[in-house]
């Protein structure tokens, strides 16, 4: 239950120096991260100290003022719009609330990211990706249901179906499991691991649930102002005796 | 920083505005005519902006047909011109009065319904979502909705000219009778291509006005929740606003142009 | 994808069905100016077009069958109008055809109106020129009648200067020695049968243009049917009829008197006696007057209605020849 052991070197995200700030609040500054293939790293900060900030940054949701961010060895800040695209395939993103599209169905938000990525002269069964993509989240057959109609944990699941879909070699949760109960939230990083396991996918968990950072971090990378003000894992900050960190434990 | 130093805050927060809106409708006219074409959710907003609101446009113009039929009378009869209010009456209300009602209803209903749609699925990060999937949500989503809007509001004013003429043959035979083929003839013989052709065009430009700001309301939306309901309620007022006074710029034009 | 397809096919139907609908209004709204027809260009010279413009309608008989294309000044006094004729109706116009410029409805929209003429002639060709009618203006019309008018009260006066001469019995004879008189008195009455024929047939051309009205025969008809216009000149038309025959009586009378007195001296005595035909005379003659004032202020409420403008034209037209010679013969 380690896999990030046999790849140990090799580097799947690399942030140097990353800065960003809105008006004159720097939310990064300066922060650095270095993920390897097959891990899980958490990033761990209270609300509104732009953990969510750093993953935009990573797929370019939002442009970073300074720094260098290299995914599987791309510079994501120096692409063209169809070689980002293309990267942004390689890149499950799990958003906050989800981001299911309200007004189509569960096949329908499965396809949607489908339409750009297909290569045109192969023939796929678009059928059959859907119902894997379902399968592997645990929620077959329900393709004709509305986001409306689901549960949140079941939304976050449909979530993840559907940034697996396209067979990302890069996830980015951003907070999983807010706002679900403790039961449902553990379901969900139970799902995280075994992405982790069966798609060998490499992970940054943006969180503040420790119950989520126990069970899925290999790593753990805490952000106050804006750096990484601590590194280690769970146990390893556990221990720890600073009071900015021991505030996350308390 | 240093310009607008001294203006007070509500004039700046409009010019930013005006100046956010015209680069807006830029960036629809640089991105929304390139391929990838988002066809099939063309069409589909098509059906939702146009067909959908068949039901609203037509109710309103029938009632404005009629309603302008009926208190044109009396002005027309003390002059002793009743045989003029089919013509009279097809005029203003082809000219003026249906398209400018049918844009405002429009208004209310699409413009409301395309800024909180978009507004939602911007705070609920649908956008950001389709935007890592690959696909431009500014084409998806912004580009086909005011692209329908343009092409339908005129088809839905054309119609609504069509129910409002025949809610105008129903007020002109509430006092006296009028054959369907001596009104339709009356109608006829007094419009014009200069009364039709502007009023087409010019919906063609509400169209426009109504589609890009809900559109950019709700695409500049923040603050959660409790701005949607203010990106939508944004997108009737200052499309309303916009809609007058492409009026009255129209009614300018086309007395320039010799066409009224 | 079941609704998909529908939901395609009920915008597919509202789409065609509006552009169809547009496309129909468009050529019914077209058709009338021509647009969709082949047209065949002829021209006619006006000296005044009163303010035609290219896109006005043309009539023949009442029907509109083409536009005017274009109005060029050729000379201080002519104005060339170039006329688009839909080629479906070109073939009645022959070159007797005769046209003239008038009004449509009452906002002044002018109109050339072409009307067959006479006599039948040959079919007019491509680019040949109309025979045109020169416009009467209404104002015209409108002096000519009241000339009539002032004069018809003119000689009512004279007869009543007569009749009252007649009536005082100290001046009978020094009337009586006066040769003149009885000249003066058939002169008096051919003037006022003249007039009263004239006065006659504009009150027939009243009465017709009324029973026009009242048939609502164009915009104008419909106009005029409830306004106050229409009692208006129904009155006109009232008094006129009744002035003329009034002048006729007096004229009879008149008549029969000169014949009395141009008939022996034997005969003076019994008229001179039959005070019964004086005040008969005289009573005629003030009915008259009032039957002329009441003329006279029908016409100038006539006169302010700048509606009638065609009818005038038209009605008045021919008598107004005959008008002016008699009532400038007259002053």
């Amino acid at each position: 239950m380690n896999p990030m052991a046999e790849n140990r070197n090799e580097t799947v995200i690399e942030i140097r120096n990353l800065e960003k700030s809105f008006g004159e609040n720097h939310v990064l500054a300066g922060f650095n991260l270095v993920v390897n293939k097959g891990e899980n790293v958490v990033v761990l900060g209270r609300s509104g100290t732009g953990k969510s900030v750093l993953i935009k940054c990573i797929v370019r949701l939002l442009d970073p003022h300074a720094g260098t961010i290299h995914v599987l060895g791309t510079n994501m800040l120096d692409l063209k719009q169809e070689e980002l695209d293309n990267m942004r395939a390689k890149i499950g993103f799990l958003f906050q609330s989800s981001a299911l599209y309200d007004s189509m169905t569960v096949q329908e938000n499965l396809e949607f990211p489908l339409r750009r990525h297909l290569k045109r002269n192969v023939k796929y069964d678009i059928a059959k990706m859907v119902d894997d993509a379902l399968l592997s989240v645990g929620l077959k057959g329900t393709q004709k249901m509305s986001p409306a109609e689901l549960s949140g944990g079941m939304r976050k699941r449909i979530g993840i179906a559907r940034t697996l879909i396209l067979n990302p070699e890069v996830m980015l949760y951003d907070e999983p499991t807010t706002g679900l109960d403790p039961v449902t939230g553990r379901e969900i990083n139970h799902l995280m691991l075994e992405v982790q396991e069966k798609f060998r996918t490499s992970s940054i968990i943006i969180s503040h649930d420790m119950n989520c950072v126990r069970m899925t971090a290999n790593r753990v990378v805490v952000l106050i102002e804006g750096k990484n003000y601590a590194e280690g894992t769970y146990d390893d900050l556990k221990k720890s005796q600073d009071k900015n960190i021991k505030q996350f434990f308390d | 920083m240093t310009l607008g130093e001294g203006i007070s805050k509500p004039i700046k927060t409009f010019f930013i505005e005006a100046g956010e809106l015209s680069q807006f409708a830029i960036r629809f006219f640089r991105e929304g005519f390139r391929p990838p074409y988002e066809f099939q959710e063309l069409l589909r907003q098509s059906y939702e902006i146009g067909y959908r609101s068949i039901p609203l446009v037509s109710f309103t113009a029938f009632i404005m047909g009629l309603v302008i039929t009926i208190q044109s009378h009396p002005a027309l009869e003390v002059f002793g011109a009743e045989s003029w209010l089919p013509s009279i009456v097809s005029v203003s209300l082809v000219r003026e009065i249906t398209p400018v009602i049918t844009a405002l209803i429009c208004a209310g209903k699409i413009g409301s319904s395309i800024g909180a749609e978009i507004g939602s699925m911007k705070v609920t990060e649908q956008i950001d979502a389709m935007e890592v999937s690959g696909t431009n949500p500014f084409k998806y989503l912004v580009a086909t909705r005011v692209l329908s809007t343009t092409i339908m509001l005129p088809l839905l004013v054309i119609f609504g000219d069509m129910i409002a003429l025949y809610g105008g043959f129903l007020g002109v035979n509430i006092r006296g009778v009028t054959t369907f083929d001596l009104y339709t003839t009356q109608v006829f013989n007094k419009l014009t291509f200069g009364d039709v052709l502007p009023s087409i065009i010019k919906s063609i430009f509400f169209g426009f006005v109504i589609g890009l700001v809900g559109s950019f309301k709700g695409y500049t939306t923040s603050n959660g929740t409790e701005g949607v309901g203010r990106s939508a309620n944004a997108a009737v007022v200052i499309s309303s606003f916009i809609v007058f006074i492409v009026d009255l710029l129209a009614a300018q034009i086309s007395d320039i142009l010799h066409l009224l | 994808m079941e609704t998909k397809t529908n939901n395609r096919l009920k915008l597919g139907i509202f789409v065609v069905v509006t552009t169809l609908l547009f496309a129909i209004a468009l050529y019914k709204i077209g058709g009338k100016r021509s647009m969709f027809n082949s047209t065949v260009t002829i021209n006619a010279v006006f000296k005044n077009v009163n303010g035609l413009m290219s896109g006005n309608n043309v009539r023949f008989g009442g029907i509109e069958i083409g536009t005017v294309s274009k109005v060029t000044i050729i000379s201080d006094t002519a104005i060339q109008a170039e006329l688009n004729i839909e080629k479906s109706s070109f073939g009645h116009i022959t070159s007797t055809s005769i046209a003239s410029i008038g009004t449509d409805g009452l906002m002044g929209n002018k109109i050339v109106n072409i009307a067959p003429g006479k006599k039948s002639g040959l079919p007019l060709k491509e680019g040949q020129f109309l025979l045109v009618l020169p416009n009467i203006e209404l104002d015209n019309a409108l002096r000519t009648l009241n000339k009539t008018n002032d004069n018809l009260e003119l000689i009512t006066d004279d007869v009543k200067v007569i009749t009252s001469r007649f009536s005082a019995k100290n001046t009978l004879w020094s009337l009586l020695m006066d040769t003149a008189v009885a000249e003066n008195v058939k002169q008096t009455v051919l003037d006022i049968r003249s007039s009263g024929g004239n006065a006659r047939k504009i009150s027939n051309g009243l009465s017709e243009m009324i029973v026009n009205v009242n048939k609502g025969k164009g915009t104008l008809g419909s106009l005029i049917r409830d306004s106050s216009l229409y009692l208006n000149l129904n009155k006109a038309a009232m008094d006129i009829r009744l002035s003329s025959r009034k002048a006729e009586k007096i004229a009879e009378d008149l008549g029969a008197m000169s014949d009395k007195l141009a008939h022996g001296e034997g005969s003076i005595g019994a008229m001179l006696e039959d005070t019964l035909l004086v005040r008969h005379i005289d009573e005629s003659v003030i009915d008259f007057k009032r039957g002329a004032a009441n003329f006279d202020s029908s016409m100038e409420a006539l006169k302010h209605n700048y509606f009638l403008r065609k009818y005038f034209k038209k009605k008045d037209q021919k008598n107004k020849k005959n008008k002016t010679d008699d009532s400038g013969s007259k002053n």
